[in-house]
């Protein structure tokens, strides 16, 4: 346990044994395909709530060897997005990218990247709800015995009442979703847009919910199904003839943002949440966070 | 008293360069501000260092990160192999028996695991290998962790397939609590990726894999399945070969073999 | 459309922080030494460490400070440090008996054995504000330290015979009114820092969220209770303020060798047992114990308040409406300061995408809604 005596911390921040106990939570939430494994969740200098379950995870997978990007709303220069990618840097010296096709560990809040990931990548999502049950059952010790039981009929009734009130399945972001036809989880507030994009995928996705004190884990090649009826199927955001006002991109998800006119009071524009794909399809090159 | 804040009083920090950005961010209209006194100048540094603030992994937390991420994909994509990176030190392993020696790989990623609040057992041959075996004594010194009953064990180390009987003796959780099971390393002669022993088919796997494990008694996929009949209870295995080789079969995998004809 | 994106949030959040730190400076009014706080500001330096869950007077007052006197940013400083700290070893269990009393009051017995003594208590003060406070100076210092030590050496008592007391709640014990404590089965108490919460939890983990919960919500919940949302009818056994020393076993001989002491306040409420579950046992009191660093009085009563709410929740031996402070998992899971600010502050945070989407799903809904307009 020797240490130089130049630097105040340890690498990653986080002692061995804390980093030993999410590795081995983290091995347990990839066998069991979607459920909430429950960890200690250290203290950390980032308030509770502001990405610390990601931010665990990421800093007890992290090597010298990764490079890393950070995004909040798909967007590297978002100020939680620098906040977090300062800690890291601090704490460990990786490299940094804002490029999604260069980084071996992307840390996210709210957005899974346009670009398709890879199989060397892993992806992690800063949760800060874990149970969808919690919409039904808010006591933590009957939700858990529902979720071993597999017992998901109050759900189900829940998202009936939802389509007999409004017309739809009204639930916008972290929908809920099956996954490996086991486990009800929940997507962490990522747009319906982004849901399918967990389903099957290349890329390993991991969760981290630090005030909750969970870590959950889709695998690669991993079913996940979002909760629909036959005559109420999902559906995502997108909407015919959309288009990103800065790259022309239609097949990505917009924000809209009002834009002040100089007479006429203006407009309602959308653009592509993730900045990185949409600064790539302009050809701007790199755009520091 | 009598020092009032002045709005321009804000834009003080960041030399010339930065005076320009400040205003805009701001929006602009503010009045060209003064130079700052030299004491807030100095704060202002301090919080703005982005140079790295912790040290350099040591070699065993180097170890242990870098062979954490090839037992997570290796766990996250069942039929690939991974490699595990070499041991930091290989400090005098205690041999298990006079012809059979510990797989140096097996232990040192085992041992990345384990600390004091874990329990961890292990065998060879078959047996249950005692709180007294140097090689134990050697793993708790290093881990402090508690050698325990099999059947309440954490995390388990097979050294053989001999031994892979012991796998139906492990802790698979409860259905609340599903990831209080054990987890198991199972030490074989070889993994080879492009041979076909074994079907796998599960999350993780596209469509389905094989591998193979030249020489493998049919007992040790008896031992296997009988740790994942009841999903989501299960145990977690690794199986590891003398060459680092690594591969992750978790409870959802499910396996088949292959005779060939 | 020239239309680009707010960016630059590197650049944003250093200025940001810039700002924010010379807001405390811009007044020019000479910097608070540690010491001052320290002494000065008792309480916040006691609230700091006990919502902090650290015993480190000199760093708690560098948390006041640096957190400009928010309570609960002060204790969220000092929590961050703690989890960067090796843990050396664990002390032996203290009992309050052990304590040199400042203070020790009973509202159950007028007359307890040892004899009430009211200590530094701000109780009985008239609340009116002091002017001669804002015009304090070394002089003035100087002459009310006189005058204590004249006081203290006038009332000096024996050597050696300074605030140990026997505990009230050992007599009412003696006397078989009091509840055996519930059994525990760990060998160790549960460790909130090591372990996640899951519930039924043991009762070790719940006076452990208790004693490190954010003072406010604790009051509110022990509130809620005695008020009206519960069946809550505690009764002051006893509460004491003082030094309790701090052993630990030595690591050779095994012997318990005193480490120090801290300052610390301790609480027995004692609650009348409608029932108890067990009907072949006759009816007895109930016991809630409370524990805080440093002099926090309303804080130790709430948590002793809770704990003896929640022990009758779970024997069943409540009557009447239990309330939602005899909700176990809600009180715990709700009471940390930390955790409950740094959460509801999190909406700060850009939520773009998540709105975004809300919107989509407003726009469905309206859609339905003149769909369904006759």
């Amino acid at each position: 346990m020797q240490q130089n005596d130049d630097h105040l911390y340890t690498f990653g921040l986080l002692d061995e044994d804390a980093k030993r106990e999410i590795r081995r939570s983290l091995l347990k939430a990839v066998a069991i395909p979607g459920h909430q494994v429950p960890f200690a969740s250290r203290d950390l200098p980032i308030a509770r709530g502001w990405g610390t379950g990601g931010l665990q995870i990421t800093l007890a997978i992290i090597t010298p060897e990764d490079t890393l990007k950070v995004i909040d709303q798909g967007d590297d220069a978002g100020v939680n997005a620098v906040n977090l990618r300062r800690l890291i840097t601090q704490t460990t010296g990786v490299a940094t990218t804002v490029a999604t096709s260069e980084a071996s560990l992307i840390q996210t809040r709210h957005r899974i990247p346009e670009e398709p990931l890879r199989a060397d990548q892993i992806l992690v999502l800063q949760v800060p709800m874990v149970d969808p049950l919690r919409w039904v059952e808010p006591n933590l010790e009957r939700a858990t015995v529902m979720h071993g039981e597999a017992d998901y009929g109050r759900m189900w009734v829940y998202m009936y009442e939802s389509v007999v009130r409004a017309g739809d399945l009204r639930i916008a972001s972290q929908y809920p979703v099956m996954v490996n036809g086991r486990y009800m989880m929940d997507t962490t507030p990522i747009p319906r847009w982004d849901v399918p994009r967990l389903d099957m995928a290349e890329a390993l996705f991991l969760f981290g919910a630090g005030r909750e004190k969970r870590i959950y884990a889709v695998p690669p090649h991993t079913s996940v199904v979002p909760l629909q009826f036959e005559d109420y199927p999902f559906r995502t955001e997108y909407q015919a003839g959309q288009r990103c006002v800065r790259c022309g991109a239609e097949n990505t998800f917009l924000t809209s943002h009002f834009v002040a006119g100089p007479a006429d009071g203006g407009q309602w524009v959308t653009s592509c949440s993730d900045t990185n794909f949409c600064d790539q399809r302009l050809g701007a090159g790199e755009v520091q966070p | 008293m009598g020092f009032r804040p002045k709005p321009s009083f804000f834009f003080r920090f960041g030399g010339e360069a930065a005076k320009t950005e400040e205003k805009e961010f701001f929006g602009g209209g503010f009045a060209s501000p003064e130079p700052p006194p030299r004491e807030y100048t100095t704060i202002a540094l301090l919080t703005n260092t982005m140079s790295t603030i912790a040290a350099p992994p040591t070699a065993q937390a180097y170890f242990s990160s870098r062979a954490f991420r090839v037992l997570l994909d290796c766990l996250a994509r069942p039929g690939s192999i991974g490699t595990l990176p070499l041991p930091p030190q290989d400090d005098g392993l205690p041999p298990l028996a006079a012809t059979l020696r510990p797989n140096p790989y097996a232990v040192a990623a085992f041992l990345s695991l384990l600390d004091q609040t874990t329990s961890m057992a292990h065998a060879a041959e078959g047996l249950w290998l005692t709180a007294e075996h140097p090689l134990t004594r050697w793993i708790m010194l290093r881990s402090n962790a508690q050698i325990g009953p099999p059947a309440f064990a954490d995390y388990v180390l097979l050294h053989d397939p001999a031994s892979a009987g012991c796998l139906s003796e492990l802790k698979q959780g409860s259905l609340t609590f599903p990831e209080q099971s054990c987890t198991a390393f199972l030490c074989v002669a070889q993994l080879d990726a492009c041979g076909a022993t074994w079907r796998l088919e599960g999350p993780g796997i596209a469509n389905s894999g094989s591998v193979g494990l030249p020489g493998l008694t049919p007992n040790v996929l008896k031992g296997i399945m009988a740790t994942r009949a009841h999903f989501p209870l299960g145990v977690d295995i690794f199986c590891i070969d003398a060459t680092g080789a690594c591969l992750g079969l978790p409870r959802t995998t499910r396996i088949e073999a292959v005779y060939s004809r | 459309m020239g239309y680009v994106a707010v960016r630059g949030g590197t650049e944003a959040v250093l200025r940001a922080e810039e700002l924010a730190a010379c807001l405390r400076l811009l007044g020019g009014s000479s910097p608070l030494q540690l010491p001052q706080i320290s002494d000065q500001l008792r309480h916040a330096v006691s609230r700091a460490m006990h919502e902090g869950a650290l015993y480190a007077p000199l760093l708690a007052a560098l948390a006041v400070k640096q957190a400009e006197g928010d309570s609960i940013e002060a204790s969220f400083l000092l929590r961050a440090y703690r989890t960067t700290l090796t843990r050396v070893m664990a002390t032996l269990p203290a009992s309050g008996r052990a304590m040199a009393c400042m203070r020790r009051i009973s509202a159950s017995f007028k007359d307890i054995p040892g004899g009430q003594l009211l200590g530094p208590a701000q109780d009985y003060q008239i609340r009116l504000l002091q002017p001669l406070l804002a015009l304090e100076d070394d002089d003035a210092l100087a002459q009310a330290l006189m005058r204590y030590a004249a006081l203290v050496a006038a009332g000096a008592p024996q050597a050696g015979a300074i605030g140990h007391f026997p505990k009230v709640a050992a007599y009412l014990r003696t006397e078989q009114l009091l509840v055996d404590p519930p059994l525990e089965t760990e060998a160790e108490p549960f460790d909130l820092t090591r372990q996640a919460l899951a519930f039924p939890c043991p009762r070790s983990a719940r006076l452990q969220a208790l004693a490190q919960a954010d003072s406010s919500s604790l009051m509110t919940f022990a509130y809620s209770s005695v008020r009206g949302y519960g069946d809550a009818h505690p009764t002051l056994a006893e509460l004491r303020y003082g030094y309790l020393p701090i052993q630990v076993a030595h690591p050779l001989t095994g012997e318990a060798v005193t480490i120090g002491e801290i300052e610390a306040t301790e609480c027995e409420m004692v609650s009348k047992a409608h029932s108890v579950s067990n009907s072949s046992a006759p009816p007895r009191f109930n016991l809630g114990y409370g524990f805080a660093f440093g002099q926090s009085e309303v804080k130790v009563m709430s948590m002793a308040i809770l704990d003896s709410v929640m022990t009758q929740a779970r024997l069943g031996s409540l009557s009447g409406a239990s309330g939602p402070a005899a909700n176990e998992e809600f009180v715990l899971l709700h009471c940390d300061g930390i955790e409950a600010s740094g959460f509801t502050a999190h909406y700060k945070l850009p939520h773009y995408v998540t709105f975004e989407a809300d919107l989509r799903v407003l726009d469905r809904a309206r859609e339905h809604h003149e769909a369904q307009e006759p």
